[in-house]
């Protein structure tokens, strides 16, 4: 059913770890509610350039746009 | 799909009657409950203009069509809720948790649970140009219960996110207690409003604003 | 397959307190999605509103007018010279038909081309009392074999709005 939860181990570098537990903290999310974050956005961003769109970080104050490349 | 029993009140009877709240819902679902509904809109529209109601104070919501985007319940960021009652669809609600972060207070930049859509049944309007009362009471606060409930559950601690129509300020406003954040000038004006923790706990305890 | 879920239940005094409040205000509707959907942009509601209607309206009119006149789909067809699969199309609601369709249609039923052509939003100048005219008809007719009393009337109104 849609609310059983599958164990996974996931093996990070030590920067890569220092990386989830600061966004973790920063989010104030345990680092299976951050990597679960992560997961929806990269399906999010795959889906829609999937369909031919881009996704841009925008700089109002620079008035400047720049694509970002998503693998 | 996840399901779970409450309460709604029939508004003629002020009765407690039973039905279901119904997570995880699926793009099948949301179509059935778009087609049911449009019947409805178009009755109330045709009863509105033999009223000789002006458009600018129809329901802001009545053209609307957005079965085309329930594609989207499929991604994982998407949730569907939806209300179940006397053989029908009574309400409905669409979340997403991606995308929009808090902008207040010291929970800024932490994740919200953001309504992208929230609705009752055309019969559940109170239009009184034309003297139409809702059957049931009370979908949008237990839908918005919901979101709370969905954000507590992400570990957002209540955090709750959403654009309101210019009808709907008042009872996000005055009767749920959210912070008026401002017109958003990327949703075309729209107001953005959200529940601090503190807000939707209020919210949950002792029901908003008195 | 559901799953019940039993925690939490909602006070009655809180629901009942909050869907009283929740009365007294307009809406519950909030904007996010019609604003990604382009549902609430001012200039594109009133297009929206007409071509609904306006597939729905002239898709009644034909098949009224075609059923009251005793003629069949192959029948109409001929006489307005248009293939029996585009008098489905047009009967079925579900497209607002081109201008070429329209003029066709007008050359059988005694209506305006401007005016079939301001229903169907061609025109770029919207007349409000043609498009009230077509949500009215709209939701009076309904679809049946022979034309009740009251698909006669909304027709004969719906073909006087419509006359040259």
């Amino acid at each position: 059913m849609a609310n059983d939860k599958r164990t996974m181990t996931l093996n990070l570098t030590d920067a890569e770890m220092v990386a989830l537990e600061g966004l973790a903290q920063k989010k104030e999310l345990s680092k299976t509610a951050l990597i679960r974050q992560a997961l929806r956005l990269y399906q999010l961003i795959d889906q829609r350039t999937s369909q031919g769109e881009k996704l841009m970080f925008e700089d109002d104050k620079l008035q400047k746009k720049a694509e970002v490349m998503v693998l | 799909m996840s399901a779970r029993p409450i309460e709604l009140i029939r508004k003629a009877t002020r009765d407690f009657v039973p039905g279901i709240l119904h997570s995880e819902l699926r793009v099948q679902e949301l179509v059935l409950v778009e087609r049911r509904w449009a019947v409805e809109r178009a009755r109330v529209m045709a009863a509105l203009l033999g009223a000789g109601v002006p458009r600018p104070q129809w329901p802001e919501s009545l053209h609307w069509d957005w079965s085309s985007k329930a594609s989207e319940l499929q991604l994982l960021m998407a949730s569907g809720f939806g209300v179940w009652c006397d053989e029908d669809w009574q309400g409905v609600m669409l979340t997403k948790t991606v995308g929009y972060s808090a902008a207040l207070g010291q929970d800024e930049g932490k994740p919200v649970v953001y309504v992208d859509f929230v609705e009752s049944a055309p019969w559940n309007w109170t239009i009184r140009a034309i003297e139409q009362e809702p059957r049931f009471k009370g979908i949008g606060s237990l839908l918005i219960r919901e979101a709370i409930e969905q954000s507590l559950k992400e570990e957002f601690h209540g955090r709750v996110g959403l654009h309101a129509l210019p009808q709907a300020e008042s009872f996000y406003g005055k009767v749920c207690g959210m912070t008026m954040v401002k017109a958003d000038q990327d949703k075309q004006g729209l107001v953005y409003f959200e529940f601090t923790r503190q807000q939707a706990e209020q919210f949950r305890s002792a029901g908003g604003k008195r | 397959m559901s799953t019940m879920n039993t925690s939490n239940p909602i006070d009655r005094e809180w629901l009942r307190r909050m869907a009283d409040a929740e009365e007294q205000c307009p809406s519950i509707s909030v904007g996010g999605l019609a604003v990604d959907l382009g549902m609430l942009s001012p200039e594109r509601r009133p297009m929206a509103l007409a071509a609904v209607n306006a597939a729905v309206a002239l898709a009644k009119l034909v098949e009224l007018w075609r059923r009251q006149h005793r003629l069949t789909v192959e029948e109409f067809a001929k006489r307005a010279n248009l293939t029996e699969a585009e008098v489905v199309g047009l009967e079925s609601g579900e497209i607002v038909p081109e201008p070429r369709a329209l003029f066709q249609v007008s050359q059988v039923i005694p209506v305006s081309y401007d005016k079939l052509m301001h229903v169907a939003g061609h025109v770029r100048q919207r007349d409000e009392r043609l498009s009230n005219g077509a949500v009215r008809f709209a939701a009076r007719s309904e679809s049946m074999e022979k034309l009740t009393l009251q698909e006669e009337e909304a027709l004969h109104d719906f073909v006087n709005l419509l006359a040259q």
